[in-house]
């Protein structure tokens, strides 16, 4: 009798549970259109090196540790980890329920595989620099040495020792850029470079491949398999590629889309009257700055000449009026809010008045011997209706002070081979964002040996003799200090100067709940839900 | 055929006037075609001497009307005078008493602990909405006195950009580039165009083949890597632009005036011509190519929009012309970025370029009507 | 005829060589390479990178290696989308272009060629002013005007069609990037159209037909338009071969997953081999459809052989 009674309860409720399981199946399968910069230029995590990218490959895969909301550092598929005293050697105790989209356990040897794979030379991966702190990576990339040699060694299926060259603060940083992600080893063997397409794809994280049209857009299913699944909202997300940003903000009004990577800053005064709420602008850790060329023998080659030329630049006529407030002036080269730092050092003139700096940069240009008009300078640029509007001003702020400045446009790829390869330009314009959360990613740009982002080829043993002092100290606030006298430096002799931070802009529609506004510009659709 | 004895020419001379003295008058007979000819060449004008005659240079910034509307009242606006006067007299570091604006001249009492140096009147003058800005009733110690300026009344009948450069003269150079570019680009296109497809077209067979396959080629060939190549190679000068563009062009024009030729070739008074005698050259000159002129003057009508609109493209590319010179297509192409904040530099640009392409339009009619052979 | 057209496909084949190899040239002669980006690469990297792509080799022999690839049909691996080879990148782009702009030109040719005759017939009308007055203005506003301004209007403001997107190539997603696209095209073909039909009303042979007392349906729709229709296919040819091959500002302000992009973005991106695709796909475009131009003028006009 009572056993009769159970049954039918048991029944009932499973009846009750079916009905509204797939009542909530049909009604609730939550959908996210999601705007992104471009098309990844591949799903290959080794070959990626943009922030688009890194938006789809945090949804694909989970590293030992990842980004939260608030872009803070918490357990990934690793549960703890400690770190020796020396700061070199840390091990990863990985989670026993972690799994690929295939059901197989996510091992510690994935995480070797996927680390030796990126300092293969023959992946040729563009970003393998960023994993170069773990031991022997830049000897295997570069120098030939054996795979087997690099610093990451799996003890055991759930335990990760990784070995660093020198102490590194923001190791764990590291390891949530896409870099550091894993790999599975028997699709990425089986599958060869098609491991990536749709249906032979296996990832760990909470989103899965399902397809890929380019130009259209890339869906991704929620992965059943994913340790953490029942915290998943969002079932299927639909990343559209925009490189149109005001295509992006049509779709948005139109309901089309939830958000937007980025705004048209032509439009931003019709946003913030009309979409005030859904319009973020948020600090971003990038700096845009102008270069000088220093190897020539000129007057550009006279610090006193790039000082005076800072000194006029009027950062917030091109922040407010030029950018309409989606860049925030600046007097220092790293951004600020960074980790491991404090505050960056300042050009000494930030406070000052602009005319009366006006007087000290044609002092400092007499000092030069450099004659009112006699010092013309061209203003490289690469196409951009910003760059060119920007370069138009500065124009116009150098001629205050006498010097014949013009703005010379020139097409993307041409410009940025042109300033790799040493080209004979005056001033030109480029853009850093930083990869992770740490000065030393600002400062590496302007030691003398680094040609490929030295753009100035300014060359000061002094700065890189500190660069080299703040990688051997393992005392964080030491290091800092260290640093700041390196930008200190920097900021005397100005090779680049440093005019604008970049900030973070999306539209993000108010029904999208969890997107919280962080430094890093990372949101892991993980931790999102849609309301109604 | 042979009982005509009388040579081409001997018939005009009859006739007494030219194929182009009849299509003169009756192009002067055409009245929509006239008032075309004027508006064209009121924008030339305009282009030629419009940015001489502006009250602003095209590249002069104004920092601060940056994206100011456009509007047939002067600027500064009365609201803004005392605003902007207060933050420039702050710039000073005196103390600054009531501000006081009397019709074009603004006025405040200054003092201060230390003689007022006399240079600070260029923070005033430094703004773009004062000027002659002086110090007046300065006191014996010259520890006070009284700051005054005149307001600066400039006018933006169509706006300022981004820059705050004015809009009227932007796009008064904008005409002078693009129809210089549209009517360069538009004539190579027609010579070289007209010349090779009546060639192709009339000698036919083999001939017609390799050349209709060598405009295959040029047409098949990447347009951009042309251009880059050209900057690379020549460096950017406004000349290679019109090449680049012209050297595209060209290639409908000789596909089309290559159709037409096909079929007139065919005609009773060719043939005529050919058992007659006369030169290859001669037929040409004298009937294929008039008799293709309608067409073609209805293509060089679409070609002028085309060649400026390239342009637009070119610079998008970074290709185009150079800062802080600009053409229509790009003022048209910023404006289309601007359309919701700033809907003037949208509108004038892109309604010059619709009078120039309307007129251009009606001038084609008339000039086509004119030419007609058969009409005479 | 049959023999005409076979020695033109024939003659097809070195002409795509010579336009392979002008071009293959031409792009490496550009500055920049598909890794110049932005974000400057380590140099020592970069080698890596390059041999990983043969770019480390002479030219001649790249040159060589390509052609032999091509020979087998293999475009090679795009540089910028490197999930895909160029011709996936084809497979996939190309029939929702063809749709896109088969679409529109057979709009454009249907209403052009009307409203073309239909001036041309009420000649100096508030008719024709009409028509020649929206034609000019359709040719006036570029696309990038009218691309946006469309999707705002209908998508944003009046929500009555998607304000982007391709939705799988539903009709409402056609509607919008199909009318710019067909607008100036109506308006090219309109004006040509008007043109040679006013023409061809003059000519002998339709006077002829109007002096035997043809009903005047006859005469214009057998006669007049035949012999108009010559200058709007010698135009269609190559127009043709460029709607179908996608147009880039339709389908980045539309964000529609067609090959007309490819080219602008393979151009600027230094990608190689998918700018090489591109090439070669326009060019056998453009063949075939001058080809097929050819082949109409002889059909519609007898006066017209090919020896």
């Amino acid at each position: 009798m009572m056993r009769h009674f159970v049954n039918a309860a048991m029944v009932s409720t499973a009846i009750v549970l079916a009905g509204g399981l797939a009542a909530s199946q049909a009604m609730a399968q939550t959908v996210y259109n999601r705007g992104n910069d471009t098309d990844p230029s591949t799903l290959d995590h080794h070959l990626t090196s943009t922030v688009a990218e890194g938006h789809l490959m945090r949804d694909l895969y989970e590293s030992l540790v990842v980004q939260d909301a608030n872009a803070e550092i918490v357990p990934g598929v690793a549960e703890s980890w400690e770190v020796s005293d020396d700061g070199l050697v840390y091990t990863f105790k990985l989670r026993e329920n972690a799994r690929w989209s295939n059901g197989d356990q996510v091992k510690a040897s994935d995480f070797v595989f996927a680390y030796r794979r990126i300092q293969n030379p023959e992946t040729a991966a563009p970003y393998a620099n960023i994993l170069y702190p773990i031991k022997n990576a830049e000897a295997i990339n570069t120098d030939g040495m054996a795979l087997e040699e690099l610093g990451a060694v799996a003890i055991d299926d759930t335990t990760l020792e990784i070995t660093l060259e020198q102490s590194t603060p923001y190791f764990l940083e590291l390891l949530t850029h896409q870099t550091g992600l894993p790999l599975h080893e028997a699709s990425v063997t089986e599958h060869g470079d098609q491991f990536t397409r749709p249906g032979n794809m296996v990832t760990n994280g909470a989103y899965m491949l399902e397809s890929f049209t380019p130009n259209d857009m890339i869906v991704m299913q929620k992965n059943p398999e994913f340790h953490d699944a029942d915290n998943v909202a969002i079932d299927t997300v639909n990343y559209i590629p925009f490189e149109d940003r005001a295509t992006c903000l049509r779709r948005f009004e139109a309901g089309e889309v939830l958000s937007c990577s980025d705004v048209p800053l032509e439009q931003m005064s019709y946003m913030q009257e009309n979409l005030a709420d859904e319009l973020h602008i948020v600090p971003y850790l990038g700096t845009y700055y102008l270069p000088v060329k220093t190897n020539r023998d000129d007057a550009l080659a006279d610090p006193r000449v790039r000082q005076a030329m800072s000194m006029v630049i009027d950062r917030d006529f091109l922040a407010e009026e030029i950018w309409q407030g989606a860049m925030v002036p600046t007097y220092s080269f790293v951004p600020e809010g960074i980790g491991n730092y404090g505050e960056p050092a300042k050009l000494p003139y930030a406070g000052d008045d602009l005319l009366d700096r006006e007087d000290a940069a044609r002092e400092l240009l007499e000092e030069a011997g450099i004659e009112d008009g006699e010092l013309t300078v061209r203003l490289l640029y690469n196409t951009s209706e910003n760059n060119r509007n920007t370069m138009t001003a500065i124009a116009d702020m150098l001629g205050n002070i006498g010097i014949n400045a013009t703005p010379e446009e020139m097409e993307g790829a041409t410009y940025f081979n042109f300033l790799r390869s040493d080209g004979d330009y005056d001033m030109a314009r480029a853009g850093w964002i930083g990869d992770y959360s740490d000065p030393q990613n600002f400062l590496f740009l302007h030691e003398s040996e680094n040609l490929g982002f030295n753009y100035s080829r300014w060359a000061n043993a002094d700065y890189d003799q500190l660069m080299r002092n703040a990688a051997a100290e393992s005392d964080i606030d030491a290091r800092a200090e260290i640093l700041k006298q390196a930008e200190t430096l920097l900021l005397e002799e100005v090779p680049v100067i440093p005019i604008l931070y970049y900030t973070a802009n999306s539209l993000v529609s108010t029904k999208l709940q969890g997107w919280e506004d962080n430094v890093m510009n990372v949101h892991g659709t993980r931790w999102m839900s849609i309301s109604e | 055929m042979t009982d005509i004895p009388v040579p081409d020419s001997d018939i005009s001379n009859i006739a007494g006037r030219s194929l182009w003295q009849d299509a003169w008058l009756r192009l002067r007979r055409n009245r929509a075609a006239v008032v075309s000819a004027m508006v064209l060449v009121a924008l030339a004008l305009a282009g030629i001497f419009g940015p001489m005659l502006s009250q602003h240079p095209y590249d002069r910034i104004y920092p601060q009307y940056v994206r100011a509307p456009a509007s047939l009242e002067a600027y500064p606006r009365a609201d803004d005078i005392v605003p902007a006067f207060e933050r420039a007299v702050t710039r000073t570091r005196v103390e600054a008493g009531e501000i006081e604006v009397d019709g074009q001249t603004v006025r405040v009492p200054i003092s201060s602990d230390e003689p007022i140096d006399p240079r600070i009147t260029r923070y005033i003058d430094r703004s773009d909405l004062f000027f002659n800005a002086r110090i007046e009733a300065l006191s014996a110690d010259e520890l006070s006195g009284e700051l005054v300026a005149s307001v600066n009344r400039v006018k933006f009948y169509f706006g300022t950009d981004a820059n705050g450069r004015d809009v009227m003269a932007r796009t008064f150079i904008g005409i002078r580039i693009s129809l210089a570019i549209g009517l360069l680009a538009s004539m190579m296109a027609l010579v070289l165009g007209v010349t090779y497809g009546a060639l192709a077209g009339y000698l036919g067979g083999r001939v017609d083949n390799v050349m209709m396959r060598v405009v295959d080629i040029l047409y098949s060939l990447p347009f951009i890597f042309f251009v880059i190549l050209l900057v690379v190679f020549f460096g950017r000068s406004f000349v290679l632009i019109f090449i680049a563009i012209g050297m595209t062009e060209w290639l409908d024009m000789a596909r089309i005036v290559r159709g037409q030729t096909l079929t007139i070739k065919r005609q009773e008074y060719v043939e005529a011509a050919q058992a007659m005698g006369v030169s290859s050259w001669g037929i040409l000159r004298r009937h294929v190519i008039p008799n293709t002129l309608g067409p073609v003057i209805v293509f060089v009508t679409l070609l002028v929009p085309k060649a400026i609109l390239l342009e637009s493209l070119l610079s998008f590319l970074g290709l185009g012309v150079q800062e802080p010179l600009t053409s229509l297509g790009m003022l048209i192409s910023d404006g289309a970025a601007n359309m919701r904040g700033a809907p003037w530099l949208l509108i004038f640009p892109a309604a010059t370029l619709t009078a120039i392409l309307f007129a251009l339009n009606f001038l084609g009619d008339g000039l086509r009507d004119a030419l007609d052979p058969k009409d005479r | 005829m049959l023999g005409y057209v076979l020695r033109r496909l024939a003659g097809a084949i070195p002409t795509v060589f010579i336009i392979v190899t002008i071009a293959f040239f031409m792009i490496r002669l550009a500055p920049g390479g598909p890794f110049d980006l932005e974000r400057p690469l380590d140099p020592l990297i970069m080698e890596n990178i390059n041999r990983a792509y043969n770019l480390d080799k002479p030219l001649w022999q790249q040159y060589f290696l390509y052609l032999g690839n091509l020979a087998q049909g293999d475009l090679g691996p795009s540089f910028t989308r490197r999930d895909f080879s160029v011709v996936d990148l084809f497979r996939t782009g190309l029939p929702v272009s063809i749709q896109l702009g088969g679409t529109a030109l057979a709009i454009a040719l249907v209403v052009g060629a009307f409203l073309g005759a239909l001036a041309a017939l009420r000649q100096n009308t508030w008719v024709d002013y009409m028509v020649v007055g929206t034609a000019t203005l359709g040719i006036t506003i570029p696309t990038f005007v009218i691309a946006p301004v469309l999707s705002l209007f209908f998508g944003v403001m009046m929500g009555w069609l998607p304000a982007g997107g391709w939705g799988g190539g539903r009709w409402q997603y056609l509607v919008l990037p199909v009318a710019t696209l067909a607008l100036p095209q109506i308006a090219i073909i309109a004006r040509l159209t008007r043109g040679a039909t006013i023409e061809a009303l003059r000519s002998n042979h339709v006077r002829t037909a109007r002096a035997y007392g043809l009903p005047s349906y006859v005469v214009v729709g057998v006669h007049a338009l035949r012999a108009a229709i010559l200058p709007v296919v010698s135009y269609l040819g190559p127009t043709a071969a460029a709607l179908l091959t996608g147009s880039v500002v339709v389908e980045t302000i539309f964000g529609i997953p067609g090959i007309g992009r490819y080219f602008v973005q393979g151009a600027l991106g230094r990608d190689y081999t998918l700018v090489m695709g591109t090439v070669i796909v326009i060019a056998m475009f453009v063949i075939l459809f001058n080809l097929i131009v050819d082949i109409l003028y002889a059909v519609l006009d007898p006066r017209v052989r090919y020896d």
